[in-house]
């Protein structure tokens, strides 16, 4: 009998000596193209924008005024030279200064990392507390009114767009019940409102997919057999269901967490919270191209990792798809 | 809800192992009420293997799954009977107890190691599961060298190397031995092997079926082994219990069922199966489709495909009692007395025949 079936493709990874490695040097570099790309566009949309000249000197400039602004900030050059310019200043995580506050872009938006990181982890948890165990209970419950009603929330949480739900929770719990502060802020208390608002269509999302994956593993053979080993109905779903149904919503956490990014954007200036959204839509708003630069950049860098993060992630779950051969 | 009475409860030795008693289990369906097992008996003895035959939809899987309570309810439904293990009705015992029975008293087997196994954990930590749940005294390591041990009993080479690996590292065959390694892991006193190599190339059959004998030899258990293949049956079985559309139709020692079936449904089970005999010969099907359950046919199931019948009326009206007819022999037909002249049985050098030409298993 041989070792492996040679029909199964995910065998495939074994062919080579280091699958592991290849791996990551594979993805890092799908990274490196992935990023260039949206260099490219985001210059170009930025350019398609508008003079900059015309957005920062006053409308009484001079012809002149506005030839010696461009020749000083290097807008006067070839379009290819400027992006040139573009990404070797990237490379190095220079982007220039803000043509409002005229301090470095970069700095601008990595001081507001870690505030919304923080606020999109926080969703995310936020997120998973509320799916696990109504998808669980829906799973289990099947068919029954118990279900049915999870399943009316999660549809109504993922129509309710977030500025509109980030507006109710602000009327409720800020201003009738005064029990949370109207702005958020990266504490404790100032994340709770922000966090609902950004985690709940995660949630009805994470918690509708759980419900499907874990009834079609109930189906499985193998959760016969924990039973038929005299496992008891916990280990069972919480062990041997669990862990099978948790691999495609590992896959679409990823995906949430980059939605996520992009959503915060409305949920930070919702509640003023101090991140990266509300800097860039803030950016957006005075047409400071240089911080929406930065922060795009910043914003795929951050996909990119968590891409990858999901990746190892899945790979741990799922041991068919090897990376690194045992 | 028998049709039959029978105080001596079912065909079998005397003393059973486990015992069936009058079950019946129905499937809801969106079309109606579906009678997978009507009234079916059957009795295993301690020590004894105990073939159940039948086509797919015969109710043999699902008896065999009521035991352990494993059928998903709904759809399934248990409407009558009772399944004897050691003083105990299983249909009634509380989930506690039977979560100590299964894997522990009474193991099995099922038909698709490809999927019968976790995907997602190692094969000795699946193995060291089924051993620690029921020998809680074990600390870790004593799970893993025994389950170890078992590997290595099943036939699984580099057993420390292999207790590491994951499922989808294992060939079929392999996996089916883990699953008989699982089975045997705690002595049970009843296996049920359930179409243990239907699943499985024909190559690896015969090694699958060494296995399954080597197991049921280290634990003396009572076996109910479960398939569709004769030869399988006649190799391994001391006695043969034969179902049809949810009713048992014939019962006896392998030996006498072979040479003479009293059951028409049987002969025709027998003479399809090829032979491997010098002369060519065209196989002889049973004539008609397997009866539809949700409108099983009237009186007796077997009567429009039945050879016997000969258009009397009684077959289509009157469902045949499933009386003992000799000793150690059981049969649910109008006309069983018809059936023990010569031509109505086979003779024992194609019941030879039927072992080899059927599953591989020489």
């Amino acid at each position: 009998m041989s070792d492996v079936t040679a029909k199964r493709p995910w065998t495939l990874a074994r062919v080579t000596a280091s699958p592991g490695l290849r791996f990551a040097i594979q993805r890092v570099g799908y990274g490196v193209l992935v990023m260039l790309a949206v260099s490219v566009v985001v210059f170009l949309l930025t350019f398609l924008t508008g003079d900059p000249a015309a957005l920062i000197l006053p409308p009484e400039a001079t012809p002149a005024q506005v030839e010696a602004f461009r020749v000083q900030r290097g807008f006067d050059r070839p379009i290819l030279v400027q992006y040139w310019d573009f990404l070797s200043g990237a490379l190095t995580l220079d982007f220039g200064r803000s043509l409002m506050q005229g301090e470095d872009a970069m700095q601008m938006v990595l001081a507001r990392l870690a505030p919304s990181l923080k606020l999109a982890m926080v969703s995310l948890f936020a997120s998973l507390v509320i799916a696990i165990p109504l998808g669980l209970l829906a799973a289990m419950k099947r068919g029954t009114w118990i279900d049915q009603v999870s399943r009316i929330l999660a549809l109504i949480g993922q129509c309710t767009p977030n500025f509109y739900l980030g507006i109710v929770l602000i009327l409720v719990f800020a201003v009738q019940l005064r029990l949370l502060p109207a702005t958020g802020s990266p504490t404790a208390r100032g994340l709770v409102l922000p966090a609902i608002t950004l985690g709940l269509y995660a949630a009805a999302e994470t918690m509708r997919l759980l419900r499907s994956s874990l009834l079609e593993v109930f189906g499985e053979d193998y959760v016969r057999t924990a039973r038929a080993k005299g496992l008891s109905e916990r280990v069972t779903i919480l062990k041997h269901a669990m862990k099978n149904a948790a691999i495609p919503v590992v896959t679409v956490m990823g995906l949430q967490l980059n939605t996520m990014m992009g959503r915060a954007v409305v949920t930070e200036t919702v509640f003023t919270y101090p991140g990266m959204g509300m800097l860039a839509f803030r950016a957006i708003a005075n047409r400071d191209f240089i911080v929406v630069q930065a922060f795009v950049i910043v914003m795929a860098m951050v996909v990119v990792t968590l891409n990858l993060i999901v990746d190892l992630l899945y790979s741990r779950l799922d041991p068919r798809i090897q990376l690194s051969g045992r | 809800m028998s049709h039959f009475v029978q105080d001596s409860a079912a065909p079998g030795r005397g003393d059973a192992a486990l015992s069936i008693e009058d079950l019946t289990v129905e499937f809801r369906t969106p079309e109606g009420t579906l009678r997978a097992v009507d009234g079916v008996s059957y009795e295993v003895g301690r020590g004894e293997v105990l073939g159940v035959v039948g086509e797919s939809g015969s109710g043999k899987s699902v008896t065999a799954m009521s035991v352990l309570g494993l059928l998903p309810m709904p759809p399934a439904r248990v409407r009558s009977g009772r399944i004897m293990f050691e003083g105990e009705d299983l249909l009634r015992v509380g989930r506690r107890r039977l979560r100590e029975i299964r894997g522990g008293r009474i193991a099995m087997v099922f038909q698709d190691p490809m999927t019968a196994l976790n995907p997602v954990f190692r094969v000795g930590d699946q193995l060291g599961e089924a051993i620690r749940k029921h020998n809680p005294d074990f600390s870790r390591s004593d799970a893993r060298r025994r389950a170890i041990d078992l590997l290595e009993m099943v036939g699984i080479p580099f057993p420390a190397q292999r207790y590491r690996q994951y499922p989808h590292q294992y060939s079929g065959g392999m996996r089916q031995r883990v699953m008989i390694a699982m089975a045997i892991a705690n002595k049970p006193s009843v296996l049920i092997a359930d179409e243990p190599t239907t699943a499985l190339d024909v190559t690896i059959q015969a090694q699958v079926l060494d296995v399954l004998k080597l197991a049921k030899e280290e634990t003396g258990a009572a076996t109910i082994l479960i398939s569709h293949d004769l030869g399988l049956i006649a190799e391994m079985a001391d006695r043969v219990a034969v179902m049809y559309a949810g009713r048992l139709v014939e019962s006896a020692a392998v030996r006498d069922l072979f040479a003479q079936p009293r059951h028409p449904y049987t002969q025709g089970l027998i003479k399809s199966v090829p032979s491997l005999s010098a002369e060519i010969q065209a196989l002889t099907p049973i004539e008609g489709q397997p009866p539809d359950l949700m409108h099983p046919p009237s009186g007796c199931r077997f009567h429009p495909r039945c050879a016997l019948r000969q258009g009397r009326s009684v077959c289509a009206t009157d469902q045949p009692p499933f009386e003992q007819i000799a000793t150690g022999r059981w049969s649910a037909c109008h006309f069983h007395e018809e059936m023990t002249g010569v031509d109505g049985g086979v003779r024992e050098r194609e019941v030879d025949n039927a072992g080899s030409g059927g599953g591989g298993v020489t």
